[in-house]
């Protein structure tokens, strides 16, 4: 028993599966399972801003661009084209990459606030595409019978099956963004955040791994896409929205910015707290952003060191640390 | 096209070129002085627009009397803003990254702050300049607030050419722009300089967002249209120089009225930021040649 919760501690993702595998058991009715795939496409989706932001230090505030062109195109691939669903997704998430190929190209050259903003003009440009290509997105007025997946003759449609597949391709997606992050790729993009220069001298192609991370992401987004694509069977215009960007994008901050078990929960519980907290209304993204700025401006760590040197000190009479 | 239109488009995409070139001056400003990015210019501008709206359309204040407590307005709004984000993350080691994302939230804060306290309904302002159109040369119409903007913003621009190069302050933001280091050595007191300099910046984008609410629909929105724009407008004029920002908000809003006129205003927004992410990629360093992109 011991050793099955050492696992457990040692593994904080065998913690997120467990909870969210009897989740299920306690929502009572399909919107609120809904809400919950939802709430696992952005995780998986964050998963990949993670990887780009908190690890290789490149803003994406265009983030969700690459959600949406992974679910359009997998939509009108099967939808208008009938091409088969899973050789469709497939497509979608590889296109959503080529297209992560393209947004790397100007952060060879730029960084901080240029690349930022380069992402929210890319963002835009794709929002602008999918509200005015009318003819294949349809524009304003959403679209709308995207076929089910079928697996083995088995169409899926119910939430809750939706539920454990999207739970299933989240943890496994975390597993391997930490395989990433941990690898000598996840140390390279470690050491472009840190300083790109001293990268570089110390061998890393800073191009190849720049590129990695963006198309890391924008295969993690793209993917969310496309599932969310299948298991909503529509979408509109308000998928685009640069609101959402930002959210992904408050998501990965909050969950501790390289953590990527902590965007796992930020990224379900940002999109499940709207409903829950219904009865904050305007208030809710006054509160949530003050957050955002309170995580960001307080020197959380040297608040917690200071904390800890007190209680050590003042109450445990231990050795004060070192100054 | 004949050539009145031609006149009457001109004169009204360098009006909206004004418009932009204001922020991006801004930007520019807080750029040089304190090394940080202002993502949430824009918010300045959404936030001074629904000011106006107030001042005027629900107080019935005069014109002139409005951009009196808007640019007090502004000017406090933009020292705190420089005391709380950026006194707090100079200490701090990565103020470039960080500040970036402290402005991010700053701007989705303002935002949800403002449709909290206006609501989210667009809104309109009666234009304090008139509605009657001035007649040129016998046929080119052109409404009387595209003069009143592009003489208030180049009296702006004017006062600020002056603050910089004729007064003592002015030496002090530059010096303080070129080193802080000398500068506070020198006996000029940087802190100050720093946050009146963050001030002129939230009052240039304070005029701006006047001006603009008597030909825009005031919503949330537009501060981001507005960030983004002011933002592009300097990655064209370049990056880091004024005279830059005001060419490249100029050059902005001539492409954009002409783009809308002749190709379709669907696509007004799109032009621009194709034009934008096309000078990142292929030209970071913009018109006037300055520093951007990292070379190693």
């Amino acid at each position: 028993m011991k050793k099955y919760w050492y696992q457990i501690k040692s593994k904080p993702i065998v913690l997120f599966s467990l909870v969210f595998l009897i989740l299920p058991l306690f929502l009572n009715n399909d919107y609120a399972v809904y809400v919950a795939n939802r709430g696992l496409a952005n995780a998986t989706a964050v998963i990949g801003l993670i990887l780009l932001y908190g690890i290789a230090g490149q803003i994406s505030l265009g983030h969700v661009a690459f959600f949406a062109i992974g679910a359009y195109s997998t939509a009108i691939l099967s939808a208008t084209h009938s091409v088969p669903v899973p050789i469709a997704m497939m497509c979608g998430i590889l296109i959503s990459c080529i297209f992560g190929i393209f947004l790397s190209i100007p952060s060879f050259k730029l960084s901080g606030p240029f690349l930022s903003i380069c992402t929210v003009a890319f963002g835009e440009v794709i929002r602008q595409l999918v509200i005015n290509m009318e003819w294949l997105t349809g524009g304003p007025y959403g679209f709308y019978h995207i076929p089910k997946l079928v697996v083995f003759g088995y169409s899926i449609s119910d939430v809750h099956t939706w539920y454990y597949i999207l739970l299933a391709v989240a943890v496994l997606m975390a597993v391997v963004g930490n395989r990433i992050k941990h690898s000598h790729y996840g140390r390279a993009l470690y050491a472009i955040n840190e300083d790109e220069i001293a990268a570089e001298v110390m061998g890393i192609n800073i191009r190849r791994m720049k590129r990695f991370a963006f198309i890391c992401s924008s295969f993690f987004a793209g993917l969310a896409g496309v599932l969310y694509a299948h298991f909503a069977g529509y979408l509109s215009q308000d998928l685009v929205l640069s609101d959402n960007s930002y959210n992904l994008f408050t998501m990965a901050v909050l969950g501790g910015t390289d953590s990527i078990l902590g965007g796992l929960w930020t990224g379900v519980g940002l999109t499940a707290a709207p409903e829950i907290m219904r009865f904050l209304q305007v208030y809710y993204m006054l509160i949530l952003y003050f957050i955002v700025l309170l995580v960001v401006l307080v020197p959380w760590s040297k608040i917690t060191k200071d904390v800890k040197d007190i209680i050590n000190y003042k109450f445990l009479h231990k050795s004060k640390a070192v100054i | 096209m004949t050539i009145s239109t031609f006149f009457q488009l001109l004169i009204g995409g360098i009006s909206i070129g004004a418009l932009y070139a204001l922020p991006a001056l801004g930007i520019t400003l807080i750029w040089n002085a304190a090394g940080v990015f202002n993502f949430a210019n824009g918010d300045f501008v959404m936030v001074s627009c629904f000011l106006t709206y107030t001042l005027l359309s629900v107080l019935h204040i005069p014109f002139i009397v409005a951009l009196l407590i808007i640019m007090v307005f502004m000017y406090f709004f933009g020292v705190v803003t420089e005391k709380i984000i950026v006194e707090t993350l100079r200490k701090d080691n990565s103020i470039a990254l960080k500040s970036l994302v402290c402005f991010i939230a700053l701007s989705l804060f303002i935002r949800n702050l403002a449709r909290f306290i206006w609501g989210t309904t667009p809104r309109t302002v009666k234009n304090p300049f008139g509605n009657n159109p001035i007649v040129l040369f016998g046929s080119v119409y052109i409404m009387p607030h595209t003069f009143w903007i592009i003489g208030i913003s180049c009296t702006l621009m004017l006062i600020l050419v002056f603050l910089f190069k004729f007064t003592k302050l002015g030496i002090a933001m530059r010096a303080t722009t070129q080193n802080i280091t000398v500068a506070s050595l020198m006996g000029v007191n940087t802190k100050w300089i720093i946050g009146f300099v963050f001030g002129v910046s939230s009052i240039v984008a304070g005029f701006a967002g006047a001006l603009s609410s008597s030909i825009f629909y005031i919503t949330l929105d537009m501060g981001v249209m507005f960030g983004t724009k002011a933002f592009a407008s300097n990655v064209i004029g370049g990056f880091g120089s004024p005279v830059g920002a005001v060419v490249g908000g100029l050059l902005i809003g001539v492409i954009e009225t002409f783009g809308a006129s002749l190709i379709s205003s669907q696509y007004k927004d799109l032009i621009t930021f194709a034009l934008l992410l096309l000078f990142l990629i292929f030209k970071p360093k913009g018109i006037f040649k300055l520093e951007v992109a990292q070379k190693v």
